[in-house]
């Protein structure tokens, strides 16, 4: 015979089964102002694109998601958060903003702030970035180099970028190069049709931070440029670029969306974005660059 | 909660000092001189293995005991006379016989029990003392026996046979990771005769380490664990290999289309030994697909070897050395000029002395070493990226155990150690980062066992932690209560507080590249709290059910921050996230044990949630503040039916089903793209995410069946075949989605998990 108490004991645990719903909230979409402006140390100001985010299982064109007759103005900020100079831009084709400054250079250690109004939704998206740094790759540079041979060895010259390291993105750019002149690792990639010959022609590192790299006394840092980093045989043209923190926090947590972290798989995070009233990047870099000839090793 | 305990630079002098005081105590007479006692050894008759909480009472005045984890059992304070003491464990025969005791005598009783056997024989529970380690709360056992003869994906495992327990739950059909009330893997102190293991995984957690040949006991404390035991958040699960068979020579061998096994286990003159060595088999497997398919690793393997050597060196004195070691390797070639590879394994070492000092005093001293390491290499177009981890752990514990009176069992323990933790990292043969962290452990603790009255027990204990890597100190309390109005029904409740120096760094799709990080200034320990209240019944004969509900609380969660892509450069504080969680259930665990068709119901409900600033944010308003979101292992509601019926001697059949909640996942709300980076061509496509996790897959629900026969192997051994099916309905249960944005619109792709799978193995004992 079934115990009375310990039917008692069921009716306490009944109810408490029976009362589980959902304990979650749902996902509701909601749409969002993105913004997307990169500042090049020593360059002009750069475009600005604006537009809207669409539900998941929205069609996608760049074409209905622009936002049309946003006003946008970019400001070099002084140290007390006041404008300095303030730049406006205008639409030059749909989403696309650029201002009618062309003299204004971007000036490295310098803060920049963008504000878009006029769109819809929030009354106001803004974002500040500060330029790296600028820099440059000392040294001797040799003019060729065998794939998979010596090498190519660089040392970046001191750059100081308060409160932090500096994080680093390599490219190698080869301008119209056709399929038989890649490497041998990534003719395979590109026959699987993990990339395609544009993205490989600008082919870049991924993140990097300077702690990676051997230090020397002056704060300069050698950098051994691995054959990964090469995708064609022939002219390579290698940029370093010393990104701010924008984009440092966006490549890193945009990469994360893709997996390989140690999240579940089917856990996926928002990206870090450091955009107010809106998402998107608002980054700034500064750049070197210098070539090298990549000749084939025997046999290839 | 924090204090100084003091002489921890020396903890071999504590030991000495609580040894020595427990020594003295214990040969006090604190009782009239007349008073007899009766202490001894259970074990298994037929192979002389001790046995783990096995049950021992004096049937005339309901006095018992159960044996330790040495399977020692002592009852004291006896009034002279004639008693009936009776021995039970599960699936043996119940031990019954007449013992006379003389005032102040001191009767040594080894108890051998006899298995059950083919004959199924049924066991009446007598004595009211039977099973009542088992049912202390948060605690159960899977038997070893079960552990073999369960429906396996294509071999036996430990932690997939702990995974049906309620409270217990699995991340996928790949993993064999233990999340156990609302804690991830890391939050379950693993013990391998008393040595911890960091890594207990093979195939990259696909299989646990640990061979089911080469186990006597699996026991598991879900929560509100005793002051024993420490160092881990939630739970603890002790895996005591076997002792090896004092009586004779024996061994199994067994065929299976993953993996080979074999055991051997014998007397010699001092006591016995065991060792049990496996292999994966896959390689005409591989060989098979190599001509089919692509990528197919060119090495794939994992082998263990277990062993065990016993010392029986007096009726006071036994020794045991235990040894473990499990590898790893896998080497893939993939594009031209492209290959990955990756050995991992664990190795351990545990030396016991066990030592009766009086019918009152039992100790044991051990001394363990525990390795864990893991090599992956990554070679793209000659640039290598290679990572070196090694974990080394020694230690030294000891236990003691003082039978102050029949109401009062004190119980005193010290474990102390050094711990490094290794890691080196190199790109294209440069080092790129490197971190040595070197740590001393100490805990101690105290615990009493009172009994004021026969339907009462209260446990209290305090248990004190250091750790040197950001000079920690903290108490942990802990308290249990357990009333019996009627000897159907047992109530019960705990508390207890814990805390963890430790956290994993893994991924739960793959284990192979486990790290584990420690505490160090301005990184505190996590800690919790857990309260915990059940029931343990007996509603009909040969029936039992428990019914737990247990609410603990995770604060100072210090996980690696999953948006750190290289730590090079950062302040070993960047490298976490720093956060809280919780989580509540109710479980109930319904069995037969006993017939020719025995097996369980366990259902859970249970809700876990985590919280870490900038995660699940609203990024709109309030992009630096988390807010609660269910990790995904959060199943709702989870239930597993297991079911063993004997049709003959010579054929059964076991099944399981499982039937949960779909987990929880992201799905994405809106997206947008990034396309005018300078440093590349890439079109960057971007999720927007509202919630986190709010999404739930569909249900899980799997059959798996399978049937064995036993007969003779060639009238030299016997043989059984095991034929199983997993998935018998071949179910499509999905583990994730996967977005594909080559597509457009996004398109939602299903990951599954397991398909329908037959297995067949077959076993020579002899």
């Amino acid at each position: 015979m079934m115990n009375i108490r310990f039917r008692q004991l069921l009716w306490l645990v009944i109810p408490a089964v029976l009362i589980s719903c959902e304990l979650t909230e749902q996902s509701e979409y909601r749409q969002m102002i993105v913004i997307e402006s990169y500042l090049i140390a020593g360059e002009t100001l750069p475009e600005v694109r604006v537009s809207r985010t669409l539900r998941v299982d929205d069609f996608y064109t760049e074409g209905s998601a622009v936002i049309v007759n946003a006003e946008i103005t970019i400001s070099l900020l002084r140290d007390d958060g006041s404008a300095e100079n303030s730049f406006f831009y205008r639409m030059e084709r749909p989403g696309i903003y650029r201002s009618e400054n062309r003299n204004h250079r971007i000036q490295s250690g310098r803060t920049y702030e963008i504000e878009v109004t006029n769109v819809p939704g929030p009354d106001l998206v803004r974002a500040v970035t500060t330029v790296p740094d600028t820099f440059t790759i000392i040294g001797e540079i040799p003019e060729a180099l065998v794939y998979q041979g010596e090498q190519l060895e660089v040392t970046l010259s001191p750059n100081e970028n308060p409160g932090r390291q500096n994080y680093y993105i390599f490219t190698s750019i080869v301008e119209d190069a056709g399929e038989s002149f890649l490497t041998p690792f990534y003719a395979d990639v590109f026959e699987n049709g993990d990339r395609t010959l544009s993205s490989l022609q600008k082919n870049s590192s991924g993140l990097i931070n300077e702690e990676n790299f051997e230090q020397n006394i002056d704060g300069s840092v050698n950098i051994r440029y691995p054959w990964i980093g090469i995708a064609f045989y022939g002219m390579n043209t290698i940029v370093a670029n010393s990104v701010d923190r924008n984009t440092y926090d966006f490549i890193r947590s945009q990469d994360v969306q893709l997996g390989g972290s140690t999240l579940s798989p089917g856990e996926i995070p928002n990206v870090i974005y450091n955009v107010e009233g809106g998402i998107g990047i608002f980054g700034s870099v500064s750049t070197d660059t210098i070539q090298v000839f990549i000749t084939r090793p025997e046999g290839f | 909660m924090t204090f100084k305990l003091p002489g921890f630079s020396s903890p071999i002098t504590l030991i000495l000092a609580i040894t020595t005081l427990f020594v003295v105590i214990a040969n006090r007479p604190l009782f009239a001189q007349n008073s007899s006692s009766i202490n001894g050894y259970i074990s298994d008759r037929t192979t002389g293995e001790t046995l783990i909480a096995a049950n021992v009472a004096l049937l005339e005045i309901n006095r018992g005991a159960a044996s330790n984890t040495s399977g020692y059992y002592s009852i004291t304070n006896l009034p002279p006379g004639t008693y009936t003491i009776a021995a039970s464990y599960i699936g043996y025969r119940l031990f019954e016989e007449a013992v006379e005791l003389e005032a102040g005598e001191t009767l040594r009783l080894d108890i051998e029990l006899i298995p059950e056997g083919v004959e199924l024989e049924e066991i009446v529970v007598q004595s009211e003392s039977e099973l009542e380690e088992l049912q202390n709360i948060g605690v159960s056992q899977v038997e070893t026996a079960l552990i073999r003869s369960l429906p396996a994906i294509f071999e036996p495992d430990v932690f997939r046979s702990v995974q049906l327990l309620p409270g217990v739950k699995a991340a996928s059909d790949f993993s064999s990771g233990l999340y156990i009330r609302g804690g991830s893997p890391d939050q379950t102190l693993i013990l391998l005769d008393e040595t911890t293991v960091y890594n207990p995984s093979h195939f990259f957690g696909f299989y646990s380490t640990f061979n089911p040949d080469a186990v006597k006991d699996v026991r598991l404390y879900k929560g509100g664990y005793p002051a024993q035991y420490g160092g881990r958040l939630g739970s603890v699960l002790t895996v005591y290999n076997k002792d090896g068979n004092r009586n004779e020579f024996r061994g199994t061998v067994s065929a299976g289309m993953l993996a080979s096994r074999a055991m051997i286990e014998g007397p010699y003159r001092y006591g016995s030994w065991m060792i049990a060595v496996r292999r994966s088999t896959l390689e005409p497997l591989l060989a098979a697909l190599r001509t089919q398919a692509e990528l197919v690793p060119e090495t794939f393997y994992f082998t263990d070897i277990n062993g065990k050597l016993n010392i029986d060196a007096s009726e006071n004195n036994r020794f045991s050395v235990a040894f473990y070691s499990g590898n790893d390797r896998v080497q893939i070639p993939l594009n031209q000029d492209a290959e990955i590879s990756l050995m991992y394994g664990n190795q351990t070492l545990s030396t016991t002395w066990r030592h009766i000092f009086s019918d009152r005093l039992f100790g044991s001293a051990t001394v363990t070493g525990s390795r864990y390491f893991n090599q992956p290499e990554f070679e793209f177009a000659q640039t290598a990226f290679e990572r070196d981890n090694d974990i080394y752990d020694w230690s030294a514990k000891s236990d003691l155990e003082f039978i102050q009176s029949e109401r009062s069992t004190w119980s005193a323990g010290i474990w102390s150690g050094f711990l490094t933790l290794r890691f080196r990292d190199s790109f294209d043969n440069q080092e790129s980062f490197h971190s040595r962290i070197h740590t001393r452990y100490t805990s101690a603790y105290l615990q009493n066992r009172w009994r004021p009255h026969p339907d009462w027990i209260l446990t209290a204990g305090l248990r004190g932690n250091y750790f040197s890597e950001g000079e920690f100190s903290r108490l942990e309390p802990r308290i249990s209560l357990d009333y019996q109005p009627n000897p159907s029904i047992r109530l019960q409740a705990a508390y207890g507080r814990y805390y963890q120096y430790l956290t994993l760094i893994t991924n739960e799709a793959f284990s192979g590249f486990d790290l584990w990080l420690t505490t160090a200034e301005g990184v505190p320990p996590s800690y919790g709290d857990q309260f915990v209240i059940g029931a343990k019944t007996v509603p009909f004969e040969k029936y039992g059910l428990d019914i737990e509900l247990y609410y603990r609380t995770m604060q100072d969660l210090f996980e690696l921050n999953p948006f750190i892509n290289n730590p090079a450069g950062l302040d070993y504080r960047e490298l976490f996230r720093f956060g809280e969680g919780y989580a509540y259930g109710l479980e109930l665990f319904f069995e037969r044990t006993e017939g020719t068709l025995t097996g369980f119901l366990g259902y859970t409900f249970g809700v876990t949630r985590r919280k870490f600033p900038g995660f699940n944010q609203d990024i709109l308003d309030e992009p630096n503040r988390g807010r609660f979101y269910p990790p995904k292992y959060d199943r709702t509601h989870d239930l597993n039916l297991v079911i063993q019926y004997r049709l003959s001697d010579r054929w059964a059949f076991t099944s399981v089903f499982n039937y949960a909640t779909g987990q929880a996942y992201t799905e994405p709300a809106g997206r947008t793209q990034m396309d005018r980076t300078p440093w590349d061509n890439l079109i960057r496509d971007v999720f927007i995410i509202e919630n986190l996790n709010a999404a739930r897959l569909p249900s899980y629900h799997r059959l798996d069946i399978g049937v064995s026969r036993s007969g003779s192997f060639f009238q030299i051994a016997d043989g059984e075949w095991q034929f199983q099916l997993i998935n018998a309905y071949s179910r499509k249960n999905i583990w994730f989605y996967q977005y594909d944005f080559e597509e457009n619109p996004v398109e939602k792709n299903d990951v599954p998990l397991l398909p329908i799978l037959p297995a067949i193995s077959y076993t020579v004992t002899f």
